[in-house]
Formats: C-alpha cells, structure tokens, sequence
C-alpha cells in the first residue's frame, strides 16, 4: 500500500503544556483509520494539527507531517488552505458548527463550489450540489438545498456536511466524532455511508473517536491515545481481541455489551 | 418486587403547535414504576421519550392523561401539588453545560434547591461539602465555575444537586451520551450505586439498549408517541420481538454498516 499521510514524532504543546508527545502515525491510501481515546487524550489536537486549523495557543513543537509527498509544516498558510478543501477534507462532531444557520444550505454550497471555481454559474453548482447529496442517500435534495440548516435533523446535517466535504474528490477524509452527536441508529447509518463512500472513491479516512464500536465497525487499522502517546495500534481485529497495553484494555471493557452482567439486583 | 407501584402514568397525550405544524408528541402513554423498580425508556429521537420524561419530572402539563406518586394524582394546576411532588421526584438532563450558569460557583448550584425549599442549614457549605462526598468529589471544587469542571465532574455534581432534597426517582434524560466510554461507565456505575444505597428508583431514558439495560429492570420502546414494546432488561436480548427494537441494540451498528 502507498503511504499517504506519514506523521513522525509529532509534539504539540498548548500554551506550556504538551499536549501531544512524540506521536507517529501512517494512514495509506484508500485505508480507514482510527484514532481512539478518552477527553483529553491529545487525538483531535493532532486532526487539528493535520487540517491546519489548531488555535493560537497551540504550538507545534517536533515533528513532520507529509502529506502525499509534501511536507505539510513546511508549506506557507497560503498553499496549506489550497491543500485543505481540495485535497483534505474535514467533517465534525456536531454538523450544526460546520454550516452558517443564516443562510440556505444550498447557498452554502453554491459559496463553497464558487470560492473553488469563480466561473461556475449557480445552477451547475445547484445541481452538482444535489447530485452529491442524493449520493449520501438524502431524500429530494433539490428540497433540501433550500431548507436552512435548523431545517434539518442531526443526521440529515452530518450528511450534508459530508457531501460538501466530498464535493472536491479528496484524497483523505478527516473526521473529528463525526457520529457522536446521533442516536445509535443514526450513527450506524453515517458510518455506512462513510464505509460505501471509502469503497467508491477511495478517500482515506482518519476519524477520532471515544468509541471502541465505532472504530471496530469502520476502520482497518486503529491507534490508541492516551495522555498525548500512541500507546497502541495496528489491524483493528488484532487490537480489539488481543489488546497489549492496560489502557486499551480498560477503553474495550468498558465497552457497554448487552451480555455483561447489569448494574443493579 | 411487589405490587407496590411508586409512579404511574395513565394515556398521557401531548400536543405541540396548530393546524398544519400540530404534532401529537404522546398518542396515550401509561407507564408504571414500583417501589424499588427501575425502569428505561428507548426510542428514536422525536419519539416522545423526553416529552414523557418532562411531564413526569412536573415540568410540563400533558393535554391529558394522569400522572400519580403513591396513589395521589399529581395536580398539574396546583403549585403546591408540583411543589410536594418535585421533592419527591428529581431530573438530571443530558448536557451538564447547559444546565450551569457560567458564573454561578459549584456551591451555589448545589445548594439552590435546598434554598428554594427552606433546608438550607446556615451557609450551607457542609450541606454542600456532604452532597459533593456522594458523587466522589471533594470540598475544593465548592468555590470553582462550571468551566473548571471536565463533563463528567460536572455530571457528578448535577446528580449531587439532584440528591439534595432526597428525592425517592430520579429522572435521567440521556445522562452519559455526552461523555467518553470510561466516564460513561464511571458514572453509570456511580448512579447504580446510590439507586442502591438510597433505594431509590430510577428512569432512564436513552437510545442504546446495551447502556440503559444497565440501570433498569425493565425497558420500554417507545416509537412515535406509542409504547411498542416493554421487556425485562435482563432478558430483552433475547425476548425482543420488535425490529424497531432491535436497532437499538449494538449489534445493529455492524449489521447495518455490513449490509450498506
């Protein structure tokens, strides 16, 4: 498999305080991955890392990020903002933070595609826009794009905030709990559409998550965070069901099972 | 268990909005929880689960129905019957954040049932200090702001305020799905520890099987304002007949991302 985002010993700090320590992680071509771990664990600190968008207090201390080839911490603010939105793509927990609540969905759309490409008229964006949509498997989209974002439920949001982010074809899907908001029926569908949209394309994923599940549902590979360390990773099987380290093996028993015994008499 | 029923509700209905926005939120609910009991409620968002959860917490009047407590019909009209009954029955809501004013400290929160109720004993800060010892945590988070807290402190020191007036149910709206797994756990096991100690009742309403199964001894489903299914939660793996139940067990996660 080709390498396709290749992070070694990555430290981040937030103000004084590193938060990330030392971190190397690989994501090939067309894999699914999954960074799992608790609140606080440093995992969406280094999506953020990644897409470029870490606050102001957070300093990047050690380490590279190569993205296909390019070194990602080497490149101007400029190049980098080209990269995110073309090449990456960033979906988020809570989908409502992702679109402007003011403005229409397709407006929305229409914005993102124009600011791309200025000479692309507003019908072909309107209809490109709903040919995504209906690839996410959402319900008469041309009604959709005129709805405003409270319009719509959690789920239908998320998965217009996917279709947006596939607009340009990227080679790799980051994800930050992009299920966590929803109910447990409504995540299962979002991670079907993730795994169909992973097996149509060939986008790479790499989601954060808390959930043990979610990562054995979806991912090849996982990686387990604790305080700013990889403390394990590999084949998503070989972790679930013979786990090393004490921390992942606390994340899987804590797992909820229908089978283990309740907690009261 | 026995025949003892602590909370019952009777064809509850609840209608929001008018003419072409009328929705029928709860099409004749009855619910009943004895003494000792615990009970769950499942269902999809938009079911009615926290429609019927505000009612029963005397947060919000049903167009009809009955709500009883030990036999005595809650009057939804009568301060003072809310009043009694909100002694009696305490909710804790999903999103700590949303529930704390950013500047109101720890003890203030703690202390402003016991306040609005006249038992609070001088400044209240050892009430606050022993309510804050059954959730685990201790004296030195009194004075702090809510955002010094992580979410799982702040979910403690919800359910320390709920204990307060010694409530005989709590009420749980989705407690932990804002959490990560072990503070999911933590927490869970925290509340099945005082159900125990207090013999108090629980309802928790939630939307994976495997987590409110947990706490209960029987679940009900709900779907679109209707009870569709009730089963013990010991058993319900198995039992459950509904496909519409079956959704919400974890297995489902697999299943469907596998047939996508």
């Amino acid at each position: 498999m080709k390498k396709l985002l290749d992070i070694t010993n990555l430290s981040i700090s937030y103000g004084n305080k590193p938060t990330v320590k030392g971190v190397s992680l690989r994501v090939d071509e067309g894999e699914i991955h999954c960074l799992v771990g608790g609140t606080g664990s440093g995992k969406s600190t280094i999506l953020h890392a990644i897409a470029g968008i870490s606050s102001k207090a957070v300093h990047i201390t050690a380490g590279t990020i190569v993205f296909d080839n390019t070194d990602l911490l080497a490149l101007d603010e400029k190049k980098r903002r080209q990269l995110l939105g073309s090449r990456i793509a960033l979906v988020f927990q809570n989908p409502e933070s992702y679109f402007d609540s003011l403005m229409t969905v397709g407006d929305q759309f229409v914005e993102f595609l124009q600011y791309r490409n200025p000479a692309m008229k507003k019908e072909i964006c309107l209809e490109v826009s709903a040919r995504a949509l209906r690839e996410m498997r959402l319900d008469d989209p041309e009604r959709l794009l005129k709805l405003y974002p409270f319009e719509l439920s959690g789920g239908m949001l998320q998965r217009s905030s996917i279709a947006m982010a596939m607009l340009t074809k990227p080679k790799l899907l980051l994800a930050d709990e992009p299920t966590s908001a929803l109910d447990i029926v409504t995540q299962a569908k979002i991670l079907g559409e993730l795994k169909v949209l992973n097996k149509n394309t060939g986008t790479a994923i790499l989601m954060v998550t808390h959930n043990m599940k979610v990562a054995e549902t979806l991912a090849d590979t996982v990686s387990v965070m604790y305080s700013g360390k990889i403390v394990e990773s590999g084949d998503t099987q070989t972790v679930l069901h013979y786990p090393s380290n004490d921390y992942t093996k606390e994340l899987i028993r804590s797992m909820p099972t229908m089978e283990e015994a309740r907690l009261i008499e | 268990m026995n025949d003892n029923i602590l909370l019952e509700t009777r064809e509850l209905r609840q209608i929001y909005g008018k003419g072409r926005d009328r929705l029928e939120a709860l099409k004749g609910v009855s619910v009943k929880v004895h003494s000792g009991e615990s009970i769950g409620i499942i269902g999809l968002s938009g079911c009615g689960k926290s429609t019927l959860l505000r009612i029963l917490a005397g947060l919000e009047t049903p167009a009809s129905g009955t709500v009883q407590f030990r036999g005595q019909t809650l009057d939804f009209d009568s301060r003072k019957s809310l009043r009694d009954y909100h002694r009696k029955v305490q909710m804790v809501f999903q999103n700590p954040m949303s529930t704390f004013s950013p500047y109101m400290t720890i003890q203030t929160y703690l202390l402003e049932s016991l306040r609005s109720f006249g038992g609070l004993e001088g400044d209240g800060r050892e009430q606050a200090v022993a309510l804050l010892k059954h959730v685990e945590l201790d004296e030195t988070f009194l004075d702090r702001l809510p955002h010094q807290l992580s979410g799982g402190q702040l979910q403690r020191v919800v359910i320390a305020r709920a204990l307060a007036l010694n409530p005989e149910v709590i009420l749980l709206d989705e407690p932990t799905s804002a959490l990560d797994i072990l503070t999911q756990r933590a927490i869970l096991e925290l509340l099945s520890q005082i159900a125990k100690e207090r013999n108090m009742s629980l309802i928790f309403v939630g939307h994976n099987s495997s987590v409110v199964r947990l706490l209960s001894h029987r679940v009900y489903v709900m779907e679109t304002g209707r009870i569709v299914e009730e089963l013990f939660s010991e058993t319900m793996l198995q039992d459950a007949k509904e496909p519409y139940t079956r959704q919400f067990f974890p297995e489902n996660l697999k299943k469907v991302v596998y047939n996508y």
